[in-house]
C-alpha cells in the first residue's frame, strides 16, 4: 500500500530534485535535466550565436538583424531549461531546448559543434519518447554517435599510424604518462596504443549501445572511456562529458518502483541512517520499513540473521542487495545522487583540472564493481560496530 | 508522426556518416577531436592587411590557432564569406594549415 502511494504524485512537483508524475520516464528525464542543468551551470549562452552566421540552412539568413535572433533564442533556452528542471510540461520544453539548441547549430558554421549538436539532438529526441515507453530512439542515438566516430577513425591514416595521438599528446598536451610510456616504447608505438585503444573502445560502445544485453557493460565502458578522456586531456570537451555521461542514465535499468529498504529499527545508528538518507529523498524513492515487521522474510525469504547484519533493499520486488551493494543501489536510484555528482564536477572544474580529474576519480571507483571488496569490508566494519557510534544509544542487535 | 521524425533524425545521421566517406567535411557524422589542426589566416582587402582582431571579428575564428575538426570546415567558413557577406570586398585570404603535426600545407581564396 504504502509502496503503490508514492509511486506517483497526482501533479508534477515543482521541486527539480524530483523525476516523478512527468509525461517522460523518470530516467529519461534526469538525463534531460543533467544536461539542461549543465549548459546553464556553465553558461553556454555565452558561446550560442548571437545571430545566424553562415548557416547550414541559407534561408536561416532571414533571422539576422533587425530580426531580435539573440534575445528570442536566450529566452527559449533559458524558458525551456528552466521548465524542464521545474518540471513544467517537460516533453514540449525539451523539445523547445533541443530545438534551440539544434537551431543555434545549424545557424552558425562557426558555433558547430559535436557535443552541442549531441546536447541538441539527445534533449529533443527526449522530448519524442514518452512515458511508459521504452526510449529505444536515445540508446540509438547512442550507438550512431560512438559508431560514427568509430568509422570515421577507421578510415583515417593518422589514427591508424598513430599520428594523431604522437602529436596531440606528445606535442600539444605534454600529457605526461604518454611521455612517461612513450620514453619506454617510443613515441610512434605509444601514439600508436592510444589511437587503437580508441578505436577499439568506441567501436565496442557502438555495438554495445545496438543490444539489449550489452547496454550494462556499454553504459561502464562510456563512463570510463569519457572520465579517462578528461583525466588524460584536462578538458570536459565542452559540454560533451557532462553529456554523454548523463545521457547513459536514460538507458540505464531504471526501478519501476520505490526501493524497499529493511532496516533495523531497534538499532539508534540505523535509525539516524534512516533519516539521513530520507532528509535527500525528495521524490521518495525509498520506502523504508523495519525489519521487525517480517515481511522481508514471509514475502522475500530473506532470514533474520542476515536482515539483522546488513540493510537489504529490494527492486522492483524481485532483485534484492544487502550492505554496500544495497547502499550504492539505493544512491544510483536517488536523482539527488546525480545532481550532487554535477555539482561537485563543475565545482571542482572551477578550482582545477586536475583537482576535477581527482574529483571524477574518487567518484567512479566508489561505484565500480572492483571497489565493492573495499566498501563491502568497510561497511562490514561499520556495521559491526554501530553500537559504538551513537555515544551510548543502544542498539538492541547487539 | 514523433516515431516517425525520430527515425528520421537517426536515418538522417547515418546518411551523413556515409557522406563524410566522400567528402574531406565532417559535418553532422559525429567526428569530434578526430584531427589537430594548427592553422594561420591571413586576409588582404584592398590591398590592406587585416589584423588578427578583425580577421577574427570577419571569420568567427581565431586568425591564429588550432581546431579539432576537419580542416575543411575552416575553408568552408572562409568560402562561405567570401561568397556571401563579404562579396563585395574581393579579400585575398591565405590559409596555412597543418594536420596532426604534418606538413605544412597551404589554401587560397579566391581559388583562381
Amino acid at each position: 500500500m504504502e509502496v503503490a502511494a508514492t509511486l506517483s504524485p497526482a501533479k508534477p512537483s515543482w521541486n527539480p530534485l524530483r523525476i516523478d508524475g512527468t509525461g517522460l520516464e523518470p530516467n529519461v528525464l534526469l538525463a534531460a535535466k543533467l544536461i539542461a542543468f549543465c549548459l546553464l551551470a556553465t553558461n553556454h549562452l555565452r558561446v550560442y550565436p548571437d545571430e545566424p552566421f553562415l548557416p547550414f540552412l541559407p534561408f536561416l539568413d532571414a533571422l539576422r538583424a533587425p530580426f531580435p535572433f539573440q534575445p528570442v533564442t536566450e529566452a527559449l533556452l533559458i524558458g525551456s531549461a528552466l521548465a524542464l528542471l521545474f518540471n513544467r510540461r517537460v516533453r514540449m520544453a525539451c523539445l523547445l531546448l533541443g530545438g534551440v539548441i539544434i537551431l543555434g547549430v545549424v545557424a552558425s558554421k562557426a558555433y558547430y559543434g559535436n557535443n552541442k549538436l549531441f546536447c541538441g539532438l539527445f534533449i529533443l529526441l527526449a522530448g519524442l519518447t514518452r512515458k511508459g515507453e521504452e526510449p529505444s530512439v536515445l540508446r540509438w542515438q547512442l550507438a550512431i554517435v560512438y559508431a560514427g566516430a568509430a568509422i570515421n577513425k577507421w578510415f583515417d591514416p593518422d589514427w591508424l599510424s598513430g599520428q594523431f595521438f604522437s602529436y596531440w599528446a606528445g606535442e600539444k598536451l605534454e600529457q605526461p604518462l604518454f611521455l612517461a610510456i612513450a620514453s619506454v616504447i617510443g613515441i610512434g608505438w605509444a601514439g600508436k596504443m592510444m589511437c587503437w585503444s580508441t578505436l577499439l573502445v568506441e567501436s565496442a560502445l557502438g555495438v554495445g549501445f545496438a543490444f539489449r544485453r550489452l547496454w550494462p557493460a556499454a553504459i561502464w565502458l562510456g563512463v570510463l572511456f569519457h572520465c579517462c578522456m578528461t583525466w588524460f586531456t584536462g578538458s570536459t570537451f565542452t559540454m560533451f562529458f557532462y553529456a554523454m555521461n548523463a545521457s547513459f542514465i536514460a538507458v540505464a535499468a531504471w526501478p519501476k518502483r520505490p526501493l524497499e529498504a529493511f532496516y533495523d529499527g531497534d538499532c539508534g545508528f540505523c535509525e539516524l541512517s534512516r533519516r539521513a538518507m530520507a532528509r535527500i529523498d525528495p521524490g521518495s524513492v525509498y520506502v523504508w520499513e523495519k525489519l521487525q515487521t517480517g515481511r522481508a522474510q514471509s514475502q522475500y525469504g530473506i532470514s533474520n540473521d542476515a536482515l539483522m547484519q546488513r540493510l537489504h533493499v529490494v527492486i522492483d520486488g524481485n532483485e534484492i542487495r544487502s550492505g554496500f551493494a544495497a547502499f550504492k543501489r539505493m544512491l544510483l536510484a536517488n536523482p539527488v545522487t546525480y545532481f550532487f555528482f554535477a555539482a561537485v564536477v563543475l565545482a571542482s572544474g572551477w578550482v582545477s583540472a586536475g583537482f576535477r580529474s581527482l574529483v571524477i576519480a574518487a567518484l567512479v571507483a566508489f561505484f565500480f564493481p572492483l571497489f565493492s571488496p573495499v566498501g563491502e569490508a568497510a561497511y562490514n566494519w561499520i556495521a559491526r560496530n554501530r553500537h559504538l557510534m551513537m555515544g551510548g544509544e543502544s542498539c538492541q542487535t547487539d | 508522426m514523433r516515431r516517425a521524425l525520430g527515425i528520421a533524425i537517426l536515418l538522417f545521421q547515418l546518411g551523413a556518416i556515409v557522406y563524410a566517406r566522400f567528402v574531406p567535411a565532417r559535418y553532422f557524422c559525429w567526428a569530434p577531436y578526430d584531427s589537430q589542426n594548427d592553422y594561420l589566416i591571413e586576409v588582404v582587402v584592398n590591398d590592406r592587411v587585416l589584423s588578427r582582431d578583425e580577421i577574427q571579428s570577419r571569420y568567427r575564428k581565431r586568425a591564429k590557432g588550432a581546431d579539432n575538426r576537419s580542416i575543411q570546415h575552416i575553408k568552408d567558413i572562409i568560402t562561405g564569406y567570401e561568397t556571401s557577406y563579404g562579396a563585395d570586398e574581393n579579400a585575398q585570404v591565405s590559409l596555412s594549415y597543418w594536420v596532426n603535426g604534418g606538413e605544412e600545407q597551404s589554401w587560397k581564396w579566391p581559388r583562381h
